[in-house]
């Protein structure tokens, strides 16, 4: 009973206009957005410029945040992350006074002095950077400093405790490079860190295109007058839920993986030219662990609402999650995980990274799996209780306690 | 006039009443997610462009959402008004919920001294939500679907993120962030065929519908 029910849902999405709009979709973004993509070339010793790292010095720590400090200041535009989302913000005249007294106190020059050499710097740009911390200034107080300066600007900008390593950017030698080239080459096997750049990519749309299935497949129902007759059929709700369900999450699966097979045949290729040794499955696991639970948590959460409300509650809810997701991390570093649904990971290489963001991109993506089955269990539940007489109601379940109160 | 006026409230009662709450609670989380002081002028038109334009997603689209039930468009369709009259005047509601949400929040970033001309950055808003919401409406019309009919537009505006300024020339949405404003005269008129196309469109099928 299931496996025919669940055939005749994926016949239902292999008529459906949506999900021919959704391959179409799917294909331009990955046409635009991976083909752009270039592979690390092989440092070699002499050259100009090797990139940019991060350091670990204190003395580097202070005096990178002085940077940042000075150019924000210059643009009056101090950029924060109150809730882990970008927030510029602008100063007004009395917040900027606070923050020269401050700059004052980290350079050890008169304000006057380090305001003409900073306009001087930005206004003739072959001048070197000749701005540091005095060096009356020990770590602790430059962190107390740093602590009035968020007090001033807000929580979550570049001089919170956390965030001042990421101010401490240095140039990359050639031995880190070379390092980095090797990382590229023999663990991330080339194509480990393509499928990385594909999973970000795609997570961008995954993020809200299943949603548009979970509604239209609830609605299709209330539209053909469809559930009076569905109600009374013998079949089970846990069979006719999860064989909807299943359908749309394996329908819309099937295009993504279509899909890596383009970008692993590419990163294929330039793996072998580079002489590393490729991993085949690569694209499979990323595919399955980075962006199945994008796409279940997605689909299941809009069929779930759509079910709960009968309306298209879940295109507005699904939507807002999209854009606090995606949008307002749009300037943020390319690479952030946390627990945002939309993980990024927008750079060829960085082996160290990727290692260092692992374990909370498992728990991520555990967390939103669960989530994801959630959702397709009170979908289930509240299936149910529509066929034992929450129809009468309209088919919106929400009107039974409305009617109990 | 009194009737049209009757139905006008009916429709924003039942039809717009949802989704002005959404616009309005959208208007109330922004300075939480958000710069809104002291803002130049790229960076309000950043806020008009790529937040305040969602709006004409969410007030153009439920402009065929009470037709989709059968029973309920063959009960406006035996009433006095035409179709088309009853479109019309929740196109022009959508219109004037816009303008007002829209100036409303404009007004407020003014008086967070922002620098900006009040009214390029509300036709900036005008015109991207007209042309987002009138791709919604036309989608709806040709395929009675309003999940494609919402995804449309919300994709067209991802791909505006996404590599559009690239490929989508007078119809990139974001142009005042970059300076230019020369663009908002061509989405606007789109905006204005798209929606006319759209009722037209709808009341054709229904015609074909009810003659069959």
């Amino acid at each position: 009973m299931f496996m025919s029910l669940f055939l005749k849902e994926c016949k239902i999405w292999c008529k459906s206009i949506l999900f021919y709009a959704y391959i179409i979709i799917l294909f331009f973004f990955y046409v635009t957005q991976m083909r752009s993509e270039s592979a690390i070339k092989r440092p070699r010793p002499g050259e100009k410029e090797y990139g940019i790292t991060y350091s670990e010095n204190n003395s580097d720590i202070m005096n990178g945040t002085l940077k940042v400090l000075l150019n924000e200041y210059y643009n009056n535009k101090f950029v924060t992350y109150p809730m882990g989302f970008y927030k510029p913000v602008i100063l007004s005249a009395n917040e900027i006074k606070q923050v020269e007294k401050n700059i004052s106190k980290l350079t050890g020059i008169t304000e006057k002095d380090w305001k003409e050499k900073l306009d001087h710097y930005y206004e003739s740009k072959n001048i070197k950077w000749s701005f540091y911390i005095t060096k009356d200034i020990g770590y602790n107080e430059f962190l107390s400093i740093m602590s009035d300066l968020e007090k001033v600007i807000g929580k979550g900008s570049k001089y919170s405790a956390k965030a001042l390593k990421g101010n401490a950017k240095i140039a990359k030698t050639y031995e880190q490079a070379l390092k980095e080239y090797d990382e590229f080459l023999k663990k991330d096997k080339v194509t480990r860190a393509y499928a990385r750049v594909f999973s970000d990519y795609m997570g961008i749309v995954l993020a809200i295109l299943p949603a548009f299935f979970g509604v239209a497949r609830v609605l299709q129902d209330k539209r053909s007058n469809a559930s009076a007759v569905i109600y009374s059929k013998k079949c089970s709700s846990i069979i006719i839920v999860l064989s909807r369900c299943l359908a749309i999450i394996v329908m819309l699966f099937i295009p993504v993986l279509i899909l890596s097979c383009f970008s692993l045949v590419e990163s294929l290729y330039i793996a072998k030219t580079m002489g590393a040794a490729p991993d085949y499955f690569v694209y499979l696991k990323f595919c399955i662990g980075w962006l199945l639970p994008i796409l279940m948590f997605v689909s299941m959460l809009s069929y779930f609402i759509t079910e709960l409300t009968n309306s298209i509650l879940a295109l507005l809810i699904n939507s807002g999650i999209w854009f606090v997701s995606v949008f307002l991390g749009f300037d943020s570093p390319l690479i952030s995980v946390g627990w945002n649904l939309v993980p990024r990971f927008n750079i060829i290489g960085m082996h160290g990274m990727f290692q260092e963001i692992f374990p909370q991109l498992v728990k991520n993506r555990i967390l939103y799996s669960i989530l994801g089955v959630f959702m397709i269990l009170i979908s289930i539940l509240i299936y149910s209780i529509k066929r034992e007489g929450g129809h009468k109601f309209y088919g919106k379940i929400s009107q039974n306690f409305n009617n109990q109160s | 006039m009194e009737r049209y006026l009757k139905i006008s409230i009916i429709n924003l009662k039942i039809t717009f009443l949802p989704h002005i709450l959404v616009i309005l609670f959208m208007c109330f989380i922004a300075p939480f997610i958000m710069g809104v002081q002291n803002l130049q002028p790229d960076q309000v038109a950043k806020i008009v462009e790529s937040y305040l334009s969602l709006f004409g997603i969410i007030l153009f689209l439920p402009v065929f959402i009470p037709d989709m039930n059968n029973n309920i468009r063959d009960l406006i369709a035996s009433k006095k008004e035409s179709m088309i009259t009853h479109h019309c005047i929740r196109v022009m509601e959508a219109l004037i919920l816009l303008f007002l949400v829209g100036m409303l929040f404009l007004f407020y970033l003014k008086s967070g001294d922002c620098r900006f001309l009040i009214e390029k950055m509300s036709y900036s808003l005008i015109a991207n939500s007209i042309f987002l919401g009138g791709m919604g409406m036309l989608v709806f019309a040709i395929s009675n679907q309003v999940a494609f009919a919402y995804m449309i537009p919300i994709t067209y505006y991802i791909i505006c993120y996404g590599s559009g300024k690239k490929y989508l020339g007078n119809f990139y949405l974001f142009t005042m962030q970059y300076g230019s404003f020369q663009e908002k005269y061509y989405i606007f008129v789109l905006g204005l065929i798209m929606i006319t196309t759209a009722i037209i469109v709808r009341d054709v099928k229904f015609n074909l519908r009810k003659y069959k």
